[in-house]
């Protein structure tokens, strides 16, 4: 009885003209999945730059001139929300995708997650410093539904949005006490400076200048500034303009 | 059955039959006791759905030889192959693992090796306490347990088996025992 079934698998395989299966059909599996973790950690790494250009846009620096709870006010506006749940869902992805893999059981899920930590961090940064990521922010900006554009962590979102802080534009007037900025809304503000407002070195004050400012909505159309910048892509992290 | 292939190893012979089929009968007659009461150890089937699985796997090993790694042993490359199928079986008939066909020495020698009792003296009346506690045991513990006491692997050919992390498999040993220990102190079978 045994010796039949023994006999009737070699049986089979002749009879129905089973053929060991190619390496490379067999192995196709294994490069898919390779190639979708690689694309993952990819997409990872892009989110993760878009984080580092939204929160790098702001001058850190002007954490310490600020008080505390201002501070973390504006440090919470900045920080993309959304980009960041991107970015743990692409880390998610690429975990369980890795474990897929031919050999990816072997190893331990701290390792794993390590790996995929250091490749999203350095693509990322390579990503940051390509300017990459800032084109991608202004093609996201562009190609989302202007219904939806406003729930997006964009940048040039957070510029016209004076009630949690920020204010962009153009100069239009300076006494030497107040500025007039007409903003990318077309809305003409008038932004207090003081002694105390931190002006970056290059910002010259000039009329045309283009300029973001950090401060607080002090009244209808007035604002209060505590950090002048130029409205200019963040080039921070060795990145050259 | 041809004994030409008796003193070749199963990667030897795993070779051959890539052009012979004939050459893999040998492999099949080799690997066919040892799988059959593994699956039997580890699922619930009859006999008849043990030969229908193994035969399966046999023909599954065949179509896959090209995919087979020499950086471990074919013993173990089959081993997770034919978990893999049972698994498989077990979940296409929509039910969960109940209890494996352990020998009475077999159930006695998995608890020997998880409470540490290297030849002590199990009374008649307890066997059946702790065929009860080896089956209760969930099947992700008990495959593991089977795998270490019974067919005696070590813990990198568990983790190719089972297809988890080295640490995975010493956890797994770990809670199972554990497991084994607990429930062991609450049917009072230590003194």
């Amino acid at each position: 009885m045994k010796d039949d079934i023994l006999k009737g698998i070699v049986e089979k395989i002749k009879s129905e003209k089973i053929r060991p299966e190619p390496k490379w059909r067999l192995r196709f599996k294994s490069y898919f999945f390779w190639f979708l973790f690689i694309g993952t950690v990819f997409f990872g790494a892009l989110f993760f730059s878009l984080i580092i250009f939204n929160i790098l846009d702001l001058n850190l620096g002007l954490i310490y001139h600020l008080k505390f709870q201002r501070s973390m006010r504006l440090l919470m506006n900045v920080i993309p929300y959304l980009w960041i749940w991107f970015l743990f869902i692409f880390l998610f992805l690429s975990f369980f995708i890795f474990r897929k893999t031919r050999k990816g059981y072997r190893y331990k899920s701290i390792f794993v997650v390590s790996l995929i930590i250091a490749g999203i961090f350095f693509l990322g940064t390579i990503v940051h410093l390509s300017s990459m990521d800032e084109r991608m922010d202004e093609t996201f900006f562009k190609k989302t539904p202007p219904t939806f554009r406003a729930h997006m962590p964009f940048r040039e979102n957070r510029l016209k949005n004076p009630e949690e802080g920020f204010l962009g534009g153009e100069i239009i007037n300076f006494d030497g006490k107040i500025i007039a900025v007409r903003t990318l809304q077309e809305e003409n503000w008038r932004v207090e400076i003081s002694p105390q407002t931190q002006v970056k070195r290059r910002v010259r004050l000039e009329v045309r200048e283009k300029i973001f400012v950090v401060g607080e909505k002090i009244g209808e159309n007035l604002f209060e500034a505590f950090f002048i910048g130029l409205l200019e892509p963040p080039h921070f992290f060795g990145r050259k303009k | 059955m041809d004994k030409t292939y008796n003193r070749a190893t199963d990667e030897q012979i795993v070779e051959f039959s890539k052009n012979n089929p004939d050459a893999y009968e040998a492999l099949v007659l080799r690997y066919w006791d040892k799988l059959f009461y593994f699956i039997k150890r580890i699922a619930y089937f009859s006999n008849e759905d043990t030969e229908d699985v193994l035969q399966e796997v046999f023909i599954k090993v065949y179509r896959y030889l090209n995919d087979f790694d020499d950086s471990f042993k074919f013993s173990t490359w089959i081993y997770q192959i034919t978990r893999n199928c049972v698994v498989d079986e077990i979940r296409k008939k929509n039910s969960r693992a109940q209890n494996a066909n352990l020998s009475d020495e077999e159930m006695l020698k998995i608890f020997r090796s998880s409470a540490n009792l290297e030849k002590e003296i199990i009374a008649k009346d307890q066997v059946g306490k702790i065929k009860n506690i080896i089956n209760n045991l969930p099947f992700k513990y008990r495959e593991i347990m089977i795998l270490r006491f019974i067919e005696e692997k070590n813990y990198s050919e568990i983790m190719e088996i089972v297809k988890k992390p080295k640490g995975t498999v010493a956890a797994l040993i770990m809670r199972g025992r554990k497991i084994i220990m607990e429930e062991a102190k609450k049917q009072e079978l230590f003194l």
